[in-house]
């Protein structure tokens, strides 16, 4: 019974990544982390790097996770001295360029967390694109205490696609 | 035509009489707004009263020490963890006499869904050394007026919960001496080692 569960699952994410064909084959993701906050907070950040290779820009219009309620693109600006978040309903990763989403700029912003996620936890993340491809995304789960020291920017901790940490 | 200039010249005059009176209503309103500040120059800051787990915590309990106060929500993934870790790295970084002089407060802007237990439990989990507040909405509203910590909150259009808002809020991290004073202002971009560097002037 077992076998047969994993066996499933493994088609089912063999059907995912074959899923992440058309306009996600020129994205590449990097970076990608997400916060371990404290279990009070029922929300937390996500980060990547989108790279895109192709001739077209590529725009991505929704993200969903297994972990989240809601997976949402925000954006933080100052406006004389005030923060303010905003929502974005579609990020765009520029042909031949790429897209940031790092601490203080734009972030993913992950609502009505199911569980607390635990650093070293991998949370996985689907992008979804305008042509209705999907792009899977694996996003290491990073204690943000004592950043200096695990160097949380310099970390490469996303794959694309890839379930094989 | 001296005639038709002159009533110009008094309005201009009338104009920057107004002005300066305005300017004087307006410093002398904030002066009384911040009657409670222990240093008479300083527009921003104050003593407060706030809840924690433990009963009331007041400002002036941390007299004689350097106090590192920030205000933000745990409701806010992005600037608000990392300003914490940066004063959780911080008061890592100071030798254990000099954090015995420095104590770290979290204060809530957004009291309706911070309980003090939620801002313990979420303070602490940055660094032991920072002490989570919050209080009534007035109580809140009057620490954020004197430290000019402006916020308030939108709704999410989309959405029909009454507890699905966002906040804005200014970023800024206060370095406050051991007279309750406030001597320096930092934000999230401000690096642990320059929190340290502030924090040990503070305590020279």
């Amino acid at each position: 019974m077992r076998f047969i569960v994993i066996l499933f699952l493994t088609m089912f994410v063999a059907v995912q990544t074959a899923a992440a064909g058309g306009m996600a084959e020129a994205l590449m993701v990097s970076k990608a982390h997400v916060r371990a906050l404290p279990p009070a907070s029922e929300v937390t950040s996500g980060y990547l790097t989108i790279t895109n290779h192709g001739d077209e820009a590529v725009e991505i219009i929704g993200a969903t996770s297994l972990v989240a309620e809601a997976v949402e693109f925000h954006e933080m600006s100052m406006h004389d001295g005030m923060m303010k978040m905003g929502r974005m309903d579609k990020v765009v990763a520029p042909a031949h360029g790429s897209l940031e989403f790092a601490p203080g700029g734009k972030h993913l912003m992950l609502t009505g967390l199911k569980h607390p996620l635990r650093a070293g936890e991998t949370v996985i993340i689907e992008l979804k694109l305008s042509d209705q491809s999907t792009l899977s995304i694996d996003a290491e789960v990073r204690d943000i205490r004592h950043q200096r020291q695990q160097g949380e920017k310099e970390h490469d901790g996303g794959h694309k696609s890839s379930h094989d940490h | 035509m001296p005639v038709k200039k002159l009533p110009d010249r008094s309005r201009a005059i009338l104009a920057i009489c107004l002005g300066l009176a305005t300017g004087l209503v307006i410093l002398t309103g904030c002066n009384q707004e911040n009657r409670q500040g222990s240093t008479g120059g300083d527009t921003i800051g104050g003593d407060f009263t706030l809840d924690s787990t433990s009963g009331p915590v007041a400002l002036q309990d941390f007299r004689g020490r350097a106090v590192l106060a920030y205000f933000g929500y745990t409701h806010c993934p992005d600037v608000c963890p990392t300003t914490l870790a940066n004063v959780g790295a911080a008061l890592d970084a100071l030798d254990e006499a000099e954090r015995a002089k420095v104590q770290g407060l979290f204060i809530s802007v957004d009291p309706a869904r911070d309980t003090v237990e939620v801002v313990k439990e979420y303070a602490r989990y940055f660094h032991p050394g920072i002490i989570g507040l919050s209080g009534t909405k007035e109580a809140v509203k009057t620490v954020a007026r004197d430290y000019q910590v402006y916020f308030n909150k939108f709704f999410d259009q989309d959405s029909e919960a009454d507890d699905d808002y966002k906040m804005t809020h200014a970023d800024h991290l206060f370095l406050i001496d051991g007279s309750g004073a406030v001597v320096d202002m930092m934000s999230h971009h401000t690096k642990p080692e320059d929190i340290v560097a502030a924090v040990r002037r503070q305590l020279r």
